[in-house]
């Protein structure tokens, strides 16, 4: 591999965070056990609730560590509307929303209840004012659910977005709920922010999803954060593991690498967000001077850092990434939630972007350690995958 | 509103023996004469925390059921 523009998918790990899973992956010991080779474990993982509760600030028992993301979503959507006893739930989102909150909502929406999806502007923002008309009576609904007016009990507010890099303003979204909707509980997807954007007091919800990838650690890895009083049913039940709301085992090596990871996030955190923005200005700027290159989503100062997506006019995303991969650069198709299906993004389609941009979409990443030898590399890859096929295509 | 209490285990969706354990885990941390809340919503918790509070000397202050939610207020021997 020459240039590696995939940290969407995963970070090369740092060397801090590589030594915490080869030391705990060598140690024999259940941290639930009584005897002393236990204590090591056990000590590890409560540095690790330690260090990444200390993302939002709340108490160290506030951080349930599930594995990856897409688990500690499925137990705050599923977990938080069962230990609220709703039977037939109003969950509110957006159509820019992670696919497994989207699946989860429609799984549950699916007899009973209604999923109401927010409108997004072609940026991808949500308005708070739009937002809080949704949860707190009616508004435009999924198709496959039917209406209702009830108010909302969950709403999905989605801090960065994957695909096009948008940035909610996640504060100013969760105010806009509580205000019009107190009931409802409310799930900040924070796996592409943690570690780069603070997320102090859980930036007003009340459960917070956290990826390990973002900061620097495995991306199997992640957790839950859970506001103080906020009421939980666990979704993996067995024991005590996790204050009983995850039962199951430890993933000692993973829990400590995340809380290292951590860790070095919180310590590096400006340096790391103003090198990756200096990446997306870079790559950008090469990318655009491809003919017929768009860039989706916002403008680099306001997406994600790092993240760069782009369409060119007359090829296909997948054949790009794999023209690039060929050369050994490493990016992904514009979506890697649709990549084999043979469709365009839900996401693009619902910030209005026409199919055939939609399809040509490619996502570029960079991390805090990309070189700029590296963007060079992906930039003439690009430039050279898009001129081979379109000299292939029949004109 | 909640009764004061020191110390809180929520057990919420866990069912017996784990709210006795998440219990018998917190009083251990705890002083004599301070008060432990324990939330739950497994009916067996009306036999099995009392029983083990008898067995262990802690005082059962209270059990009251709102809806789901069992709150039992256990002051620690």
């Amino acid at each position: 591999m020459t240039a590696y523009l995939d940290h969407a998918s995963a970070w090369p790990l740092a060397e801090a965070v590589r030594a915490e899973l080869e030391r705990w992956n060598a140690h024999v010991g259940s941290p639930m056990a009584l005897h002393e080779a236990a204590r090591g474990p056990a000590e590890a993982i409560d540095a690790a609730r330690r260090d990444v509760v200390a993302l939002a600030g709340w108490p160290a028992e506030c951080v349930i560590f599930t594995a990856g993301p897409t688990e500690a979503r499925n137990l705050a959507i599923k977990g938080g509307l069962s230990a609220a006893g709703v039977d037939a739930p109003v969950i509110v989102a957006d159509p820019l929303a992670h696919s497994s909150s989207l699946a989860v909502a429609r799984t549950l929406t699916r007899r009973a209840g209604a999923l109401r999806l927010a409108p997004v502007d072609p940026l991808g923002r949500v308005s708070p004012a739009e937002l809080a008309t949704l949860a707190a009576s009616n508004g435009p609904l999924d198709v496959a659910t039917p209406e209702t007016t009830t108010p909302a009990d969950l709403v999905v507010i989605t801090h960065g977005q994957a695909e096009v890099g948008t940035i909610q303003d996640a504060a100013a979204l969760a105010a806009a709920v509580r205000a019009a909707c107190p009931d409802a509980l409310i799930v900040l997807d924070a796996e592409e922010t943690a570690g780069l954007m603070p997320l102090d007091d859980g930036l007003g919800a009340d459960l917070v999803v956290i990826g390990g990838r973002t900061l620097g650690a495995p991306p199997w890895t992640g957790a839950l954060l859970v506001r103080p009083g906020t009421r939980l049913h666990p979704l993996v039940e067995g024991g005590l593991e996790e204050g009983g709301k995850r039962g199951g085992a430890h993933d000692v090596p993973g829990i400590a690498a995340l809380g290292m990871a951590a860790r070095e996030a919180r310590a590096d955190r400006v340096a790391r967000v103003e090198r990756m923005r200096a990446c997306s200005a870079t790559l950008a700027e090469g990318l655009l001077a491809v003919p017929g290159t768009r860039l989706n989503g916002p403008a680099v100062p306001d997406r994600l850092p790092g993240h760069v997506q782009v369409s060119a006019e007359g090829v296909e995303g997948e054949a790009v990434a794999l023209a690039m991969a060929a050369r050994g650069v490493a990016v992904s198709p514009g979506s890697a939630c649709t990549f084999g299906a043979g469709k365009a993004s839900p996401v693009l389609e619902a910030m209005g972007l026409a199919d055939e941009a939609a399809r040509s979409a490619v996502l570029l990443t960079a991390g805090p350690a990309t070189t700029d030898a590296e963007m060079d590399e992906a930039v003439a890859a690009y430039a050279e995958a898009v001129a081979s096929l379109r000299g292939m295509s029949p004109a | 509103m909640s009764t004061p209490h020191d110390r809180s285990v929520d057990a919420l969706g866990t069912w017996c023996p784990v709210p006795v354990t998440m219990a018998r885990d917190a009083v251990a941390r705890m002083a004599p004469g301070e008060v432990l809340e324990v939330l739950a919503d497994d009916p067996m918790v009306f036999l099995d925390l009392p029983a083990w509070c008898h067995d262990h000397g802690h005082e059962v202050l209270s059990m009251e059921q709102r809806r789901d939610v069992i709150t039992s207020l256990i002051r620690v021997r």
